[in-house]
């Protein structure tokens, strides 16, 4: 047949074509937020530092007591000084750091623990989180798993092969029950949410429109040994892709 | 383990080498493998032919990329597969579909004289999709050496399902405009 022909021959094109098919320019815009992610999560991590660290280098027994009285901005400028805060979660997170050093002592180092609620509710605030990378267009050509057996994205087994533990994989979970997949909203995958959950994954549901139908959408934040070693409910198949993957 | 441990793997004829191929690419052949022939058991066995022919051709090749040289051997072998099937399954998953509109592709025999080999053809196509911007060019490769979808496509793209489809269906005229052009019949 001749387009079976046409159809090997287009097997046979350049291999760089192939490979930008799924790994396209999407990948440079993956890039581009990943590099921003990153600086943005160092920044952050060096406002927390600095927020928690400025309050208890300058801080000194006697004025402490005197700050902790004190509200708004002007509890973080110690003797005086300019703070350079101006944002209030800033102010917050220093006014918290003084409380702390009056409870632990100036020289006592800052506990993660001891992050103030605003922080410590999201669990993942000072990680890098992977919602994204390359391509997602081939996500959807996957087969369904079997029952008992997990399986993940080209996207996300690329961003696990590149980032490894260090980072926090945002994901999208397709629950598969007999090859059927089961809806996000039914009454069976709300279970199995619940049962996640109360194993220590961090599970979300989101619904969105797309303009003409409500969706609804499992996530999780986990690591990705959390990934790899799942802890799967035998009568289910699951499916794992970057969040971005579903959420286009 | 990237990919030139696997292939040093492959050379010192470890049989590691299959498990690590298998771990790494194992969901991308199966992927390749199911869009043709909507099997699973199929594509599981495919899938294995493709590690054994990497096996054997591992050396005296040595890859550029493992990735698509894997999917290059799982996609032939699929449609090796399929071909043999293709009586008693005629009709199912995207390969059907795939040829059938790739049929338009065809220049009329008269209008040329000129028969390549499958080689010749191969550059052209390379040159038609290099000349084609790369969303465009994308999509058709995902159509046509992914066999994907249309729907999965569109939805890839944020695109509505007949756009994707009217868009291929101007890409496979311009091919047939193209090959005929280069004076390639088949």
């Amino acid at each position: 047949m001749k387009s079976e022909k046409l159809a090997r021959a287009i097997g046979n094109i350049d291999e760089n074509l192939i490979f930008h098919a799924i790994h396209d320019e999407a990948n440079q815009k993956k890039r581009g937020w990943l590099k921003w992610s990153i600086s943005a999560a160092a920044c952050l991590c060096l406002l927390v530092a600095a927020a928690l660290t400025l309050p208890s280098l300058s801080s000194k027994p006697e004025p402490r007591k005197d700050m902790g009285a004190m509200g708004g901005s002007e509890g973080v400028q110690p003797d005086g000084e300019p703070g350079g805060y101006t944002t209030e979660s800033q102010v917050e997170m220093s006014e918290e750091g003084i409380q702390m050093a009056k409870q632990d002592g100036a020289a006592e180092p800052y506990e993660t623990e001891s992050f103030p609620e605003s922080i410590a509710a999201d669990p993942f605030e000072n990680e890098t989180v992977i919602d994204s990378y390359g391509s997602m267009a081939a996500a959807a050509c996957y087969a369904t798993p079997d029952t008992g057996k997990v399986a993940f994205s080209i996207p996300l087994t690329d961003a696990m092969e590149e980032y490894g533990d260090s980072v926090i994989y945002r994901v999208a979970v397709d629950i598969f029950s007999d090859n059927q997949m089961l809806e996000a909203n039914s009454e069976a995958a709300k279970y199995e949410m619940e049962r996640l959950i109360e194993l220590g994954y961090t599970v979300d549901y989101e619904t969105y429109n797309d303009g003409n139908v409500m969706h609804y959408l499992i996530t999780l934040c986990a690591t990705k040994e959390q990934l790899t070693d799942f802890a799967l409910a035998e009568q289910y198949g699951y499916m794992f892709f970057l969040y971005q993957e579903r959420a286009q | 383990m990237d990919d030139s441990e696997i292939i040093e793997l492959y050379w010192n004829r470890s049989e590691i080498a299959i498990a690590a191929t298998a771990e790494k690419y194992g969901s991308y052949c199966h992927t390749i493998s199911y869009n043709i022939l909507h099997s699973k058991e199929d594509a599981e066995e495919c899938v294995n032919d493709a590690y054994w022919n990497a096996w054997k051709s591992i050396p005296p090749q040595r890859p550029g990329r493992l990735s698509t040289y894997l999917g290059k051997i799982t996609r032939n072998l699929s449609l090796d597969r399929y071909k043999q099937y293709n009586t008693e399954k005629r009709g199912r998953g995207q390969t059907e579909l795939m040829l059938s509109e790739l049929e338009e592709c065809i220049p009329a025999k008269a209008d040329v004289e000129q028969t390549l080999d499958e080689m010749a053809l191969t550059e052209a196509i390379n040159q038609f999709l290099y000349a084609q911007p790369e969303p465009k060019r994308n999509i058709f490769i995902r159509r046509y050496w992914y066999l994907c979808s249309i729907r999965d496509i569109a939805r890839a793209y944020g695109m509505s399902e007949s756009k994707t489809a009217s868009l291929l269906y101007r890409m496979r005229k311009e091919l047939k405009e193209w090959l005929k052009k280069g004076g390639i019949t088949l």
